[in-house]
């Protein structure tokens, strides 16, 4: 009796361990799932156009004591910078030109640059290429161009153009 | 003693049964680099993977010189240039080429806008159907095309007929989209087209997915396989028998179903592109005649923020590659990482290339590199 009952207890030990260690797979992944829903976040484009200042702060040595209009164009994008969405963002151009005017491209892009320096003719601007992709860690990568405008290393106002 | 036999049976079995499933799983993955250089070109569009003369090539279109370019995978040499005439891909937006296919030298079927043709390897034209109503303003209800560069065109030799995708010309991402049936097959013998009947899965039309709405196909004899990018389940669809099938080959790398999106999103093009970002998405399906087996491409999802603060976006994915039996049961999975453009894939003797994503643009940017490279990912199935 005895050695039947050490019998069944090996039996069920030994299938729990097969059982288990056929489904560790299983069970590692499902594990993951919960730690990847605490970062379910997305509204949050305020947040991440603050990030515009330590960018241009640390990765391209730029002070932003004073003001400045900055437009990120997604030149990495998809139809991004065709000369019509390129337009839609002059169509504001008094605004831009009120202050400094900065261009970020993600990457260098000679149409664009041709661009700007035909519409914007003698009016000071600087461009600047994020070579080091650090707009998208940043989350200042988006689908649409977008203008910001910063005083006293604040966001005064954001627009994304369509 | 029974008891003791019953039990060394019932072990010895359950021992076999582990056994067999991890046997069935023992696949090895090798990487190798490889590349192509490639001259004259500027922009990467269409591509096709063919081999002539036991040579494996690339055709590739180059829309600088209006040529559809082969270009050696062994020897990177040019051994055939074939320049489109202009009256097939003329010098404007109007009637682009959507997708080529390169049967033989007399039989390169080109599908464009507006426009379905044949032509030879000296550029005469032989056949052409004028599609898709260029004289109306719009675009009709039913669209024949390369919808968004994933679904190339494919001549059926023995039936003499064309596959290629269907969409509704004008739904934009409204949910009707979804009531179009994906796939079409032009019949060459009765000059007309063929809805095949295969619809979007249910849950395209019962919530908003996004921009998941690619469909992506391989050919296998009488089988056209077909991944829809929110679904584990893999459509097939068998000519013969005009039968739809679906079986279920889930990535183990998947933690949760696509999640739908907020309707109020359909025209923010941020928050469906972090959308992607966000969902598990499945992609290209490629059947690997040598080893009988498929290839099934899976990005794994990931949230939009860190937890250290930095962000991800769509190319911080990583890539999985499914190793699939003739059945569809998933046999292995690998990760593969980051930084391929997977689309660009296709299977040789030598095994399965992915294009790498080693200049930092997007599909449609020009190529800052004369030089394109590859994984080659050799699997041996022991």
């Amino acid at each position: 009796m005895h050695r039947k009952l050490v019998l069944i207890v090996l039996l069920l030990v030994s299938t729990s361990i097969l059982y288990t260690s056929c489904l560790e797979k299983k069970s590692k992944a499902d594990k993951t799932v919960n730690a990847d829903k605490k970062n379910d976040d997305g509204d949050d484009y305020d947040e991440r156009i603050e990030h515009v200042v330590p960018y241009l702060n640390q990765m391209q040595k730029i002070n932003t004591d004073d003001c400045k209009s900055i437009v990120i164009l997604q030149t990495n994008k998809c139809n991004s910078c065709t000369k019509e969405k390129l337009d839609l963002i002059f169509s504001d151009v008094d605004k831009i030109r009120q202050t400094p005017l900065i261009f970020i491209l993600h990457d260098y892009d000679k149409d664009v640059n041709d661009y700007l320096s035909q519409k914007l003719g003698d009016i000071s601007f600087k461009i600047l290429i994020d070579s080091d992709r650090q707009l998208s860690k940043r989350g200042l990568s988006f689908m649409k161009n977008v203008s910001i405008n910063i005083c006293q290393s604040r966001v005064i106002n954001w627009k994304f153009y369509q | 003693m029974r008891f003791t036999q019953f039990f060394l049976t019932v072990s010895v079995c359950l021992l076999f049964v582990c056994q067999t499933a991890s046997k069935r799983i023992r696949i090895n993955y090798s990487e190798y680099p490889d590349s192509v250089m490639l001259k004259g070109f500027d922009e990467l569009s269409q591509f096709q993977h063919c081999c002539l003369n036991g040579h494996d090539y690339l055709i590739l279109y180059n829309k600088k010189n209006r040529c559809l370019q082969l270009v050696g995978l062994d020897t990177s040499h040019l051994p055939k240039s074939i320049l489109l005439p202009e009256i097939i891909v003329p010098n404007n937006q109007l009637n682009v080429l959507k997708s080529f296919y390169y049967y033989k030298p007399d039989s390169i079927f080109l599908l464009n806008s507006f426009s379905l043709s044949i032509i030879d390897s000296e550029g005469t034209l032989k056949f052409k159907k004028i599609i898709n109503a260029p004289e109306m303003n719009e675009w009709p209800a039913v669209v024949y095309g390369n919808f968004l560069d994933v679904f190339p065109i494919y001549f059926d030799a023995r039936r003499n007929q064309l596959i290629l995708r269907q969409h509704c010309g004008p739904c934009g991402n409204a949910q009707i989209f979804f009531d179009t049936n994906v796939l079409a097959i032009y019949d060459f013998k009765k000059d007309a087209f063929i809805d095949a009947e295969v619809p979007f899965p249910d849950k395209y039309k019962k919530s908003y997915l996004g921009d998941a709405i690619l469909v992506l196909r391989e050919i296998n004899n009488d089988s056209i396989i077909l991944n829809f990018q929110a679904d584990p389940d893999v459509t097939i669809f068998n000519r013969e028998k005009m039968l739809l099938s679906y079986v279920t080959a889930r990535s183990g790398f998947q933690k949760s179903d696509l999640k739908p999106l907020d309707t109020g999103y359909r025209q923010d093009i941020n928050r469906r592109s972090e959308h992607l970002i966000r969902n598990p998405l499945y992609l290209k399906i490629l059947y690997d005649k040598y080893l009988k087996v498929y290839y099934r491409l899976f990005l794994e999802e990931i949230p939009l923020k860190n937890e250290d603060g930095s962000y991800n976006d769509f190319f911080d994915k990583s890539l999985v590659l499914m190793v699939l039996d003739e059945n569809f049961n998933v046999l292995s999975e690998k990760r593969l990482g980051n930084g391929y453009l997977w689309n660009y894939s296709f299977v040789t003797s030598k095994g399965l290339y992915i294009m790498k994503n080693n200049f930092e643009t997007l599909l449609i940017k020009k190529i800052h590199a004369s030089k394109i490279s590859f994984d080659r990912i050799v699997i041996s199935i022991n």
